[in-house]
């Protein structure tokens, strides 16, 4: 699945954190430095998937277990995201076909 | 959208919206613009050129790092004369750099005249007649509108901006601010080119008999990141101004105006 920000999102971000502005809802949201990067790499167009490799690597590389919550963490701040408008699916892939399937629904009810 | 530059905060991200959508939400916390804004709601800024605003419409704009969503007034070619629906008082001229945008889907009032707040006298106040205290920071000089109503029995007193506050308070405290014995103190009224209200709404001063009211020409009210101010808006019970909106007058003419609406 590949995300981008949303056209109603305005955002600025230098790495340890990125502000994020609603410009429908008029909400400003910080977001601290790993979720500031999660956003970074949603803006340049990487896959959630290719985001969770990068992060598991990073964080847990040897630990299953760990991987496991730290992709689990991942997933739900993305759907959040797309839950607040603030992202937009841009493409499915075969990976997250099945392991989104709620986020899918929620983007083409929004379509 | 693409990421703004680094460190830039919430200013910046609304001028970017209004830049590349031509529109920005944003959620309003204050009470200046009751009842036509309610704390907690959104309002839309929608970008509008600067020369195309006009009286009656309400605007955002920046001050002191702030985003303010307050009504115009009147204006010029190179500034907006804005106040709150609910503020005595007019805000610092709005200029183009300042400028935001205007706000989308609030009515225009019928007259102007609905941006002026009323007169705070009752008919509870009409007893004893009204006797007037004209304070002022500087020597006015002769002013033949003010010397016939010391002739009257007005008062004039020149006193400093930094111990005028002190002086009024002591007055009260010492009994003087109403001679009906009512304990109430003293209408006050302040008389600067940010007053909201024309001074013409005085002349309600002299039927109504409201016991005594002072009032306080040539000082400078406002917050303090106005620049200038020296007292604080609430200093007073009403807001007049002398001339135009934001308009600086001498002290001897706006005395001779005022004392003339108050005759």
């Amino acid at each position: 699945m590949i995300l981008r920000p949303s056209d109603y999102v305005v955002w600025t971000g230098d790495g340890d954190e990125v502000r994020l502005y609603d410009t429908m809802t008029g909400d400003f949201q910080t977001l601290n430095a790993t979720a500031a990067r999660i956003w970074q790499l949603i803006a340049q167009g990487r896959p959630v998937s290719a985001i969770v490799a990068e992060l598991v690597t990073d964080f847990a590389a040897d630990d299953a277990g760990e991987a496991q919550v730290i992709e689990g963490d991942i997933r739900e701040f993305v759907a959040a995201l797309h839950a607040a408008r603030l992202v937009v699916l841009v493409a499915q892939d075969a990976e997250s076909a099945v392991s989104d399937g709620e986020v899918v629904a929620d983007a083409s009810a929004s379509a | 959208m693409p990421p703004l530059p680094p460190d830039r905060g919430e200013l910046s991200l609304i001028r970017a919206a209004l830049r590349r959508s031509g529109r920005a939400t944003i959620r309003v916390t204050g009470t200046s613009m009751l009842p036509s804004i309610v704390p907690g709601s959104q309002v839309t800024i929608e970008h509008k050129p600067f020369a195309g605003v006009r009286a009656g419409e309400v605007v955002a704009f920046v001050l002191s790092g702030d985003v303010f969503v307050h009504r115009i007034a009147e204006r010029d070619a190179t500034r907006l004369v804005t106040a709150g629906d609910s503020m005595p008082l007019f805000d610092p001229p709005v200029t183009e750099d300042s400028y935001l945008g205007q706000v989308a889907g609030l009515p225009v009032p019928a007259g102007l005249a609905a941006l002026s707040g009323p007169l705070p006298i009752g008919a509870a106040d009409r007893a004893g007649g009204t006797r007037l205290t004209f304070w002022c920071p500087a020597d006015p000089g002769r002013v033949p509108a003010v010397s016939a109503l010391l002739t009257a029995g007005a008062q004039l007193r020149v006193v400093a901006d930094k111990d005028v506050l002190s002086q009024l308070e002591q007055l009260d405290r010492a009994g003087h601010a109403d001679a009906s014995g009512s304990g109430r103190r003293a209408l006050r009224v302040g008389v600067s080119a940010a007053g909201r209200s024309a001074a013409g709404t005085l002349a309600a001063l002299a039927p109504a008999g409201i016991g005594r009211c002072d009032i306080l020409v040539g000082y400078r009210f406002g917050s303090p990141c106005s620049g200038h101010a020296t007292l604080a808006p609430d200093a007073v019970d009403y807001h007049v101004r002398a001339a135009a909106p934001l308009a600086e007058v001498p002290l001897d003419q706006a005395l001779d105006i005022v004392a003339a609406a108050v005759r």
